[in-house]
């Protein structure tokens, strides 16, 4: 960065050129491009544009495809009613339950299947079994076992959580370099030590992304569970809408689940996977440099 | 250690978005206020419940029926007022919090 700004401040020496100052619109595209806001709505303007353009055009019937503009008309409409608060804090509490119950179930039982062979043997194949079913094929038997409950979603959103999240932890245990731990040994550490002090920091970066894939696909098992279990919900909604052939609110509730992933994802999840990489990617490193 | 918390971009984020969701819930706490009628819930049944008229700013949806069943029981619509039978105190602060409702008033028959 500061060779950057050097270079940048540099006067022309001798036998170099003075370099021509950019054109207008270029600097503007340059200051722009710096701008946080900019890169993080930039690439969806045109993304909006042409959805505004077909819509205009009318190259679909108004009722199977609208525009911006109705779906922020909506978005208005829903906010004075309080539907879509309501349904919006329906879907969130419901993501924090399974999110919260599937860490819990999850993290724990990555680390005994990853540290123990006789556990890992067991669980192994009923785990790949398990996680080749779709959270989705869950739902006709839930729904015969807890009916349209909250508990039917969460239970689809812990199963969604917890499977990611064990491979996650036992591919990050696998990767923590076994000279760490054997070093830590011989220096004396008991292996409750080892395991907090080694390969607990080693698997985090593992963990963190393991989080971040395991509640984007509880994220998504969410809303398919509320459009076929739910009474309330931002699913639920797009599907009630559906059914009354209100296509704007189906829009108004697509856009609404990518800009709250989006948040979640910008605001705590990327972050929190960044922040663990630096701070105990350095295991790795460590092997690397070695 | 507040300082290193205060310089990072993430926990200065996310504590703006806490800080709107307290204001949100301030801002509903205090729309609240005289959302009620005075006088509502002075002749309680025995359970210590009442009726309350729910008066809306628009045609009740699916949506609004079903929060308002959390409270009551509905005894039906007229207009942009929905009728609510075994309604509880608490119920009553619960309904006032919701932005979407005009007033709580006392039914006709009632008075």
């Amino acid at each position: 960065m500061a060779v950057r700004s050097a270079e940048r401040t540099r006067p022309p020496g001798p036998g170099r050129p003075a370099r021509a100052p950019a054109p207008p619109l270029r600097r503007l595209w340059l200051r722009l491009t710096r701008s946080p806001v900019f890169r993080t709505l930039g690439p969806f303007v045109p993304v909006v544009a042409l959805w505004w353009l077909i819509a205009e055009l009318e190259v679909f019937p108004p009722a199977f495809f609208v525009g911006p503009d109705r779906v922020v008309a909506e978005f208005a409409e829903l906010l004075r009613k309080g539907v879509l608060p309501g349904y919006l804090s329906d879907s969130l509490e419901r993501l924090g339950y399974g999110a919260g119950f599937g860490l819990l179930i999850g993290i724990p039982m990555g680390f005994l299947t990853a540290l123990s062979l006789r556990v890992r043997k067991a669980l192994w194949p009923v785990l790949l079994f398990f996680q080749a079913i779709a959270d989705i094929a869950w739902l006709p038997i839930v729904i015969v076992w807890f009916g349209f409950s909250l508990t039917s979603v969460t239970f689809v959103i812990v199963y969604t959580v917890v499977f990611p999240l064990m491979l996650a932890v036992v591919s990050g245990v696998e990767q923590v370099p076994r000279e760490l731990v054997l070093a830590a040994r011989s220096l004396g550490a008991g292996r409750l030590r080892v395991f907090w002090e080694v390969t607990v920091p080693g698997a985090l970066p593992s963990i963190a992304t393991g989080v971040r894939t395991g509640l984007g696909y509880g994220w998504r098992a969410l809303v398919a569970a509320e459009i076929i279990v739910g009474t309330s919900g931002i699913g639920f909604m797009m599907f009630d809408a559906r059914r009354v052939g209100d296509v704007s609110q189906v829009f108004l509730g697509m856009v609404v689940l990518g800009i709250l992933w989006y948040m979640l994802d910008a605001l705590i999840l990327a972050p929190f996977e960044k922040a663990t990489v630096e701070r105990w990617g350095l295991v790795r490193g460590m092997e690397d440099d070695g | 250690m507040w300082s290193r918390a205060a310089a990072s971009p993430t926990l200065r984020r996310i504590a703006v978005l806490v800080l709107a969701v307290l204001l949100y819930q301030g801002w509903l706490t205090f729309q609240a206020v005289g959302k009620a009628e005075p006088g509502l819930g002075d002749s309680p049944d025995e359970r210590g419940r009442f009726p309350v008229d729910v008066v809306l700013g628009f045609p009740p949806e699916r949506y609004h029926i079903l929060r308002l069943q959390d409270h009551g029981r509905i005894a039906g619509t007229d207009g942009t007022t929905v009728h609510l039978r075994g309604v509880s105190p608490a119920g009553v602060d619960a309904l006032a919090r919701e932005y979407w409702i005009d007033a709580l008033a006392i039914p006709e028959e009632e008075r």
